[in-house]
């Protein structure tokens, strides 16, 4: 299909969907010149405000190749603390602003480079996307802990209450700031950027990275001001759009991203102008939809998903993104591929443990344990798609949500675990839908598609009347005679289930389909041109993702016996990306583990002291820990794995003090908390003993010549060693380089 | 016969013309090496016939049929495969994976090929045997190239093109990998369109040569008559005065 048919098609299909929800929900407003200049200047200050937001992304984008997802948070941070300053602190207005805006925001965009987003910039794109959400995530949670979300926050708007009439609508003072600083913003980079000799430095690393350091340009310090800069847009967007949300709430201030995200990818991700055309456009078709339509129950959310669908269609009316040539970041072997039979051994283990622990957990316990093993199964669908596939889809909760409704639709007609079965198939129908995009979308936009399918999923398809509604009751299954009513049952038949997923998907990662879906991550262009049809093959990643998660969701519905839009919340989703990705995106076992990471963070902030900064956990954990994804992109259990091959004493050690830890805890019924602590508490002894172990019998054998390799496992990858270094290849790397102690250069 | 036909192909970049006007006919059993210097055009050429660019005007036909349109994969169905100038292995993967997912791959259009056999021959055939276990970013280039070869191979392509077979390959290779190739076109009645900077190496295997410099055929014939043109001479040599 030619680029011209298939825009007119995507264009029609546009317009009769706007049309369809137009006619129902017309209001009656009368289109008159008074009404068309209300929207237009309800929509101008939103527009500015987007426009600055999308500017600060642009600038960082175009210049250092990072695509900041925490932009909209950094605003959101910055905003609390003007708020911090000028109302808690009773700080005077004018200096709060400035201290905000030049000392505060500066700051943090100069430690966010120096410390982050200069080595993520050399990270693979899913770590880089990652690394920004684990920011944003961070924040989220930071923010939540510091500013109790349950008291409200009150900016007043600058200017005062009054403001200037015209034409009968009254357009504040606040508004006017906010148009002028908009309008300010957009001559002061332009002028930057084409008028001095920064800002021609910046085009020129924008142009050639490389070749502009071969002229002396220096990257980091134009990375650090792009940093600047951008954290200042966010700071600015974050403050200007405070006083005009009534309830000022960290997610929501953090969101307002997706809207800016639509402006920036019209601007294609580099043109200023067309970035503040792009906003223009968002804050109308917002202002538009909240002027003219009557949006009654069904369609009530609209306005705010309208931002994620105007970004997906620009994302769709985007050129066709070519098969790339030439691969510039290297790829990761993200995955130890285990064998079929040591994979079959760890699904017994799996069950084997479920089915002696589970009878002797409490039932809250017992409940919790499954919580964790659900998100598991939910997370089995990201395996084959972020791991082997390499797709960024950010939306894990999108499909379990439809696998929860399907269960829930199919209840009725058939037994319980068939129902769930078939949620699996729909899920994965629909999982083909949903990779729709990825067949024109790749990488950077691809992640961005998927987080507004997500959007669009949670605010308006799940609130349907036809889905969830408020809220569907469902009947836990039982199979042949077996009731799954006890949650010690239910528990280990969720367990079951895993290890049932888990080995089907290592059989097909070892299989035919696996070894082409991997082949095609290496590289689209031979894969093509090889015969396998791209297409085909995403389609079907997308379906075993859809069959995995789908489950899953049924599952979740099951296991608390209703199934509503509340459940499957966004940024709970992106959470659980940063969760998995923090143990591994390639592996069938990284799952449970996040799951009962996510488990067990919950029970820290549900049974330790009450609010606090345990709030913040279930987010700012993940966030924070997903960070060190920058050190070990390849996950924690590789790590864990490879510093158990040469150090396997310690790694008993810790792993016997883990247990040790659980089972005084279980054993002396200690609070979940105390238990946790003394767990980790032990870990830690454990840890400094086996290394300290180790670290004296490897002097004594290897004459002090040769570190552990696995701990500068990542490092080796700087320097092109993938394989582990033994201590052979090592020593041959260190007579042919000239250098006495690989280990030593490699630090 | 002719297996490829390129008919009046002209990319364009914007403002600059990549390929201008080329038409070139391969018939079937033979070598047709392409030379010319860098940026005559030559990859953007075997990215059109290979599907990966889409040409600006023109036509390409694979065994009298119009594949213009195609996307890559159905070109390599019909019997069209290629190795990379700047490699595209899958690094992940073993040699002998790299091998499977090709052999696998001709499943679908080919009945009766047995992926492991096909794998098993090629290893031996290009001698990489001893790393089939390995993990293909961990080789050497030469090696990768090779790699990219029998994936190639494996396809049980009817058309190869080969973008600079020869770089980063030892004399020790090359040889090899040139009485290979003429084994194939000899033995296995294969056809190979070859992109190459490695003079002797084109110049002793090719059947027939053309010439691309800016982006238009200047010069099409034997290796001898090649040789010998003046165009040739100037595009290599710069203008006698």
């Amino acid at each position: 299909m030619s680029q011209r048919v298939r825009r007119t098609v995507v264009a029609f299909i546009c317009v009769g969907a706007v049309v369809g929800v137009l006619a129902p929900a017309w209001a009656g407003t009368p289109i008159t010149t008074e009404n068309v200049l209300r929207v237009v200047l309800f929509a101008l200050p939103i527009a500015g405000i987007y426009a600055i937001s999308a500017t600060g992304l642009v600038v960082i984008h175009s210049t250092t190749g990072i695509f900041n997802l925490a932009q909209g948070a950094i605003g959101m941070m910055c905003a609390f603390l003007f708020w911090e300053l000028s109302v808690n602190q009773e700080m005077p207005r004018s200096l709060a602003l400035i201290l905000v805006l030049f000392v505060i925001a500066p700051a943090m965009g100069l430690i966010l480079d120096r410390f982050l987003m200069r080595r993520l910039a050399r990270a693979p794109l899913a770590t880089q996307l990652i690394g920004t959400v684990g920011l944003m995530a961070a924040l989220l949670g930071i923010a939540t802990w510091i500013w109790d979300p349950n008291r409200s926050y009150p900016i007043a708007p600058f200017g005062g209450d009054g403001g200037v009439r015209i034409a009968g609508v009254l357009l504040t003072w606040h508004r006017i700031i906010t148009i002028g600083v908009a309008i300010v913003v957009a001559i002061a980079l332009r002028h930057l950027m084409l008028h001095t000799r920064l800002g021609v430095t910046m085009r020129a690393v924008v142009d050639d990275p490389d070749l502009a350091a071969m002229h002396g340009v220096k990257p980091g310090r134009v990375s650090s001001i792009s940093w600047i800069i951008g954290c200042m847009c966010a700071a600015l967007a974050g403050i200007l759009i405070a006083p005009e949300i009534g309830n000022m709430s960290a997610e929501t201030l953090s969101l307002l991203i997706i809207d800016s995200f639509a402006a920036a990818v019209i601007g294609r991700l580099r043109n200023l102008p067309m970035t503040y055309v792009g906003a223009l456009m968002v804050g109308l078709v917002v202002t538009f939809s909240t002027t003219f339509l009557d949006l009654g129950q069904r369609w009530s959310k609209l306005p705010t998903v309208l931002p994620a669908l105007l970004l997906f269609v620009a994302l769709l009316l985007l050129p066709q993104q070519k098969i790339n040539l030439g691969r510039v970041v290297r790829t990761f072997k993200m995955e130890n591929q285990p064998s079929w039979r040591s994979a079959l051994v760890a699904a017994f283990v799996l069950v084997g443990a479920a089915a002696v622990a589970a009878p002797l957990l409490s039932d809250v316990n017992a409940s919790r344990l499954t919580s964790g093993i659900v998100v598991g199964v939910i997370l089995l669908g990201l395996v084959p798609l972020l791991g082997w596939a390499g797709i960024p889809f950010f939306a894990p909760y999108a499909l379990a949500g439809v696998g929860a409704w399907a269960t829930w639709r199919f209840q009725e007609y058939m037994p319980g675990v068939l129902a769930l079965v078939v949620a699996g198939a729909i899920t994965g129908i629909v999982g083909i839908i949903a990779s729709l995009p990825a067949l024109r979308l790749r990488g950077l936009y691809m992640a961005l598609s998927s987080i507004a399918f997500a959007l669009v999923m949670t605010n308006l398809v799940f609130l349907q009347p036809e889905i969830f509604g408020q809220y569907r009751q469902l009947d836990r299954p039982s199979i042949v005679g077996l009731e799954l009513d006890s949650p010690q049952a239910f528990a280990l038949f969720t367990t079951v289930i895993y290890a049932v997923i888990a080995l089907a998907l290592t059989w097909l990662r070892t299989s035919r389909f696996g070894r082409q879906v991997v082949a095609m991550r290496d590289s689209e262009a031979a894969a093509s041109c090889l015969g396998i049809s791209l297409l085909e093959t995403k389609a079907a990643v997308f379906a075993v993702a859809g069959i995995a998660s789908g489950i899953g969701g049924g599952l979740l519905a099951l296991s608390q016996r209703f199934a509503s839009q509340e459940q499957f919340p966004m940024v709970a989703g992106l959470a659980l990306i940063l969760t998995l990705a923090i143990w591994g995106v390639g592996m069938t076992s990284a799952p449970i583990i996040a799951g009962l990471t996510m488990a067990a963070l919950v029970i820290i902030t549900h049974d330790w002291a009450e609010g606090g900064w345990t709030n913040a956990l279930e987010l700012a954990g993940p966030g924070l820990a997903a960070l060190a994804l920058v050190s070990a992109p390849r996950g924690q259990i590789v790590q864990i794995v490879e510093h158990a091959k040469y150090h396997p004493l310690a790694t008993v050690l810790r792993v016997g003090a883990l247990f040790a830890g659980g089972f005084i805890g279980v054993r002396f019924n200690l609070p979940g908390a105390v238990g946790f602590l003394l767990a980790i508490l032990l870990y830690l002894v454990a840890d400094v003993l086996g290394s300290l172990i180790s670290e004296r019998r490897r002097r004594a054998t290897a004459g002090g010549v040769h570190g552990d390799p696995a701990a500068s496992g990542a490092d080796g990858a700087a320097v092109g060693i993938t394989d582990p270094l033994t201590k052979i290849t090592a020593r041959a790397l260190d007579r042919r380089l000239g250098v006495s102690n690989l280990e030593k250069v490699l630090r | 016969m002719t297996l490829l036909d390129v008919d009046n192909v002209t990319v364009r970049f914007g403002g600059l013309a990549a390929v201008s006007e080329v038409s070139l006919s391969v018939p079937e059993g033979i070598i047709m090496g392409i030379i010319g210097p860098n940026g005559a055009g030559k990859t953007t050429l075997f990215n059109v016939i290979a599907g990966i660019q889409a040409p600006t005007i023109g036509r390409i036909a694979l065994a009298g049929r119009d594949v213009t349109s195609m996307p890559p994969h159905h070109r390599a169905r019909r019997g069209l495969a290629r190795t990379f100038q700047r490699l595209e292995v899958f690094g992940t993967l073993t040699v002998r994976e790299n091998i499977l997912v090709a052999a696998d791959a001709r499943r679908r259009w080919e009945r009766g090929v047995s992926p492991r056999v096909v794998a098993d021959e090629l290893l031996e055939r290009i001698r990489l045997t001893d790393v089939a276990a390995s993990t293909v970013d961990a080789l050497p280039t030469g090696t990768q190239r090779l790699v990219e070869l029998a994936r190639a191979l494996a396809a049980g392509p009817k058309l190869l093109l080969l973008d600079e077979a020869s770089s980063g390959l030892s004399n020790f290779d090359t040889d090899r990998i040139s009485s290979l190739l003429r084994e194939l076109v000899e033995a296995d009645g294969l056809t190979i369109v070859l992109v190459e900077h490695d003079m002797p190496f084109v110049m002793g295997l090719s059947d027939r040569v053309a010439m691309l410099d800016h982006g238009r055929l200047v010069a099409q014939g034997t290796p001898t008559e090649i040789q010998e043109m003046p165009a040739v001479q100037e595009a290599y040599l710069g203008v006698r005065r």
